[in-house]
C-alpha cells in the first residue's frame, strides 16, 4: 500500500511546544508542554493514528501540522521540506484538516458550495464556473447529492455536515489530511458512514492522513499503525495490530481497558489503577506516568526514559521487558491502592 | 470491502435556510411590522417632505400667527396643525423636521457603527495589544461624560447638520465596539476559521469575510438602538440651543419655539415630541425585531 522507504511524506523531528502559563499573579511563569519531542515518520499513503487521553498533545500536534501553531523547538517536514518554509498558500495545498464539529466548522452564513469552495477561491483564480466544476466532482466524491449545493450547513445534518466539510478539505487535492477526531459529534450510526468515507477516500487519492482520536474501538478497525501519546509524548508506536493485542507501555494497557464492549451485559471496565492525572504544568519527575503506573520503580521516578523499540513496537518504559514477562508468565496486572 | 455509504438522494430537506427562516417570522412578527411601517412613513416623509409639506416651512405669515388646527373652530386644511408663532406652517415644519431627525440619526448610527464595528473587530480578532488598545479606548469613552462633552464640542464647533451628526457619532460608537468585540472573541474560536486559516485566508478576508457576515445581525440591532438615541440628544441639543439652529426645522427646535405658548396652544408641543416618540418606538421595535428574526439562538 505504501513504499516504506521512500523519503515520508511527514516527518518530524524532537517536536516541542509550550505555552507560559501564569498560575498567579505574583509567581513566574511556568510553561506547559503541550507536545515534548515528539519524533515520527509518516509514510506516503499511510493512515496513522494518534491517540491518547484529553490534554495529551494531539490536538495542539494536528494545529502543528495545519500549520495554525508554531513550534518552540524542532522540525516538521514535509514531502522533505521544511514546514516553516511552505508559504500559507503552498502548505494548503499540502495539508488539509477535517475537524471535531461540522456544526462550528462551517461558516453558517455561507452556502454549502461556498463553504466547500474557499480553499479553491481563496489559492487559485478560477472563473465560477470552472470552481463550480471542481465543486460538483467533489461534492460527487464525498457522495453530497448537487442539490445541496445552495444549502444552508444549518438545514442539514452533522453527517452530511461533515461530508461538506470532507469535501472542502479534499478540493485542492492535498496530500496530507489532518483529522481532529472527525467523528466524535456524530451519531454512532453516522461514524461508521463517515470512517469509512474517509478510509476509501485516503486510498482512493492516496492521501496521508493523520487521525486523531481517543476512540481505540475505531482507531484499531481504521489504521494500521498507533502512536499513543501521554503528556505531550510518544509512549507506544508501533502497528494497531501489535499495539492492540500486545500493549507493552502501561499506559496503553490502561486505554486499552478502558474501551467499552457494545454489550449492556458487561460491567464498566476495571480501571482503577488511576492516581488521577498529573499537573501538566509541572510533571512528575522521571517517567511522566509514573504516579498512575502500578509498575514504577525508582529508575521511573528519576529517569526518563526514550522511545526505544520493543520487539515489534516503539515504546518509552523502562520496565517494558520486566512486565513483558510478566504478563506473558499470566501475571495479573497489579491493582494501585 | 468498500462500504461507501448510499447517496444521501433519499433525504429531504426540510430545514427552510436562514433567510426564509427569518423572512417566515417576520411574517408573523407584529413588532417588527408596526416599527419598520414607522420607519418607512418616517423614511417617506424625510425623502420626498419637498412634495409633502403643503407650503414652504419657512414662509412666515405674520397676519396669520397662532392659527388653530383642523379640529378647532377656525381651522382650514391649509395649515392642519395650525402655525407657529411666525405664521409658519407647523404641519410643514413638522415633515421638514423629519429630514433633520433622520439625517443626524441615520448619519449617527452609521458613522459610529463603522468606527466602533471596526475598533471592535480588529481587538476581538488581532487580540494582544490591539485588544489592549481597544479596551483602553473603550474604557476612556465610558469614563467621559458624554453629553457634557457634546455639548462643549458643539458650542466650539458650531451646530450644523454635518458637527451636530460627526459629534453624535463619537458619542455612542462604543456601545458597537463592546459588542462586536465579544461577538468576534465568540466567532473566531469557531472551526470554521480555522479552516480558513488553513486554507491562507488573509486577515482582512477572514474579518470581513467570515466574521462580519456572523455578527451583522448584532451591529444592525446596535445600530437601530444607537439611531433612537441619537434623535433623542440631537433634539435635546436643539432644544437647549446647542444643536441645529433655528430657523432649520428640527424637532428639537419645534419643541424649543413651543415653549412660550405651550400653556394656551399645547398641540405645538404635542406634535413634535409626540412625532420624536413615536419614530424612537418605531426604530426600537424594528431592532428589536430585526434581533428576534435573525439571531439563531433566539428562534424555537
Amino acid at each position: 500500500m505504501f513504499d516504506s522507504t521512500a523519503e515520508p511524506a511527514l516527518r518530524l523531528c524532537d517536536v516541542e511546544v509550550s505555552f507560559p502559563v501564569r498560575r498567579g499573579f505574583f509567581s513566574a511563569a511556568g510553561k506547559l508542554h503541550a507536545v515534548n519531542k515528539v519524533s515520527l515518520d509518516v509514510a506516503r499513503g499511510e493512515f496513522i493514528s494518534i491517540v491518547g487521553e484529553s490534554g495529551c498533545g494531539k490536538s495542539t500536534l494536528a494545529k502543528v501540522l495545519l500549520g495554525l501553531q508554531p513550534v518552540t523547538s524542532g522540525t516538521i517536514q514535509i514531502n522533505g521540506k521544511n514546514l516553516a518554509d511552505y508559504s500559507r498558500k503552498e502548505l494548503a495545498y499540502q495539508v488539509q484538516p477535517i475537524f471535531q464539529d461540522p456544526y462550528s466548522s462551517l461558516n453558517p452564513r455561507k452556502s454549502v458550495a461556498a463553504n466547500i469552495a474557499l480553499p479553491l477561491i481563496l489559492s487559485e483564480k478560477l472563473t465560477a464556473r470552472e470552481i463550480r466544476k471542481r465543486v460538483h466532482e467533489i461534492m460527487e466524491m464525498v457522495s453530497l447529492p448537487i442539490r445541496f449545493e445552495h444549502s444552508y450547513p444549518s438545514q442539514m445534518s452533522g453527517g452530511q455536515r461533515q461530508r461538506v466539510a470532507i469535501a472542502r478539505a479534499l478540493i485542492t487535492r492535498p496530500r496530507i489530511l489532518v483529522c481532529d477526531e472527525p467523528t466524535s459529534a456524530l451519531d454512532v450510526s453516522v461514524q461508521a458512514q463517515i470512517l469509512n468515507l474517509l478510509r476509501d477516500l485516503s486510498r482512493r487519492l492516496n492521501l496521508t492522513s493523520i487521525f486523531i482520536s481517543h476512540d481505540l474501538s475505531v482507531v484499531r478497525h481504521l489504521t494500521r499503525r498507533v502512536a499513543v501519546m501521554y503528556l505531550g509524548r510518544v509512549v507506544e508506536l508501533g502497528d494497531s495490530e501489535e499495539i492492540f493485542n500486545n500493549p507493552r507501555h502501561p499506559y496503553t494497557q490502561l486505554l486499552i481497558r478502558s474501551i467499552l464492549p457494545p454489550d449492556p451485559t458487561y460491567r464498566l471496565p476495571p480501571v482503577t489503577w488511576d492516581g488521577g492525572g498529573p499537573d501538566p504544568t509541572n510533571p512528575p519527575p522521571g517517567c511522566h506516568f509514573n504516579p498512575r503506573c502500578p509498575y514504577a520503580t525508582d529508575l521511573c521516578r528519576t529517569a526518563l526514559p526514550a522511545l526505544i523499540k520493543a520487539g515489534d513496537a516503539h515504546v518509552a518504559c523502562h520496565a517494558w521487558h520486566d512486565i513483558d514477562a510478566w504478563r506473558a508468565a499470566g501475571g495479573k496486572t497489579p491493582q494501585l491502592s | 470491502m468498500s462500504n461507501t455509504p448510499a447517496p444521501l438522494d433519499n433525504m429531504e430537506l426540510a430545514m427552510p435556510t436562514p433567510w426564509q427562516q427569518s423572512w417566515s417570522m417576520a411574517k408573523y412578527h407584529l413588532g417588527l411590522q408596526t416599527g419598520a411601517l414607522i420607519v418607512l412613513i418616517a423614511l417617506i416623509c424625510a425623502v420626498f417632505a419637498p412634495w409633502i409639506a403643503p407650503t414652504d416651512p419657512y414662509a412666515q405669515d405674520l397676519a396669520n400667527r397662532l392659527a388653530p388646527t383642523i379640529w378647532q373652530e377656525g381651522g382650514s386644511w391649509a395649515h392642519i396643525l395650525g402655525t407657529d408663532g411666525y405664521g409658519r406652517d407647523v404641519f410643514s415644519r413638522l415633515i421638514w423636521g423629519t429630514q433633520v431627525t433622520m439625517i443626524v440619526g441615520f448619519g449617527a448610527a452609521v458613522i459610529s457603527g463603522i468606527v466602533g464595528s471596526t475598533l471592535g473587530m480588529l481587538g476581538g480578532y488581532l487580540g494582544g495589544r490591539v485588544d489592549a488598545a481597544v479596551i483602553f479606548l473603550i474604557n476612556v469613552k465610558l469614563a467621559m461624560p458624554g453629553v457634557l462633552i457634546a455639548l462643549s464640542l458643539v458650542s466650539i464647533f458650531g451646530g450644523s447638520l454635518l458637527s451636530i451628526t460627526i459629534i453624535l457619532s463619537l458619542l455612542f460608537w462604543d456601545h458597537f465596539a463592546v459588542v462586536t468585540r465579544t461577538a468576534t472573541q465568540e466567532v473566531r474560536t469557531r472551526e470554521f476559521i480555522a479552516a480558513a486559516e488553513c486554507s491562507g485566508a488573509s486577515r482582512s478576508w477572514i474579518l470581513f469575510r467570515e466574521i462580519l457576515p456572523n455578527i451583522t445581525s448584532k451591529i444592525i440591532v446596535i445600530g437601530s438602538l444607537e439611531m433612537g438615541i441619537a434623535i433623542l440628544v440631537e433634539a435635546a441639543l436643539s432644544f437647549l440651543g446647542l444643536g441645529i439652529q433655528p430657523p432649520t426645522p428640527s424637532w428639537g427646535i419645534l419643541v424649543a419655539e413651543a415653549r412660550d405658548t405651550m400653556f394656551f396652544k399645547p398641540h405645538l408641543i404635542i406634535a413634535p415630541g409626540l412625532a420624536i416618540f413615536i419614530l424612537v418606538v418605531g426604530i426600537n421595535l424594528l431592532g428589536d425585531g430585526i434581533r428576534d428574526v435573525t439571531e439563531p439562538q433566539g428562534r424555537n
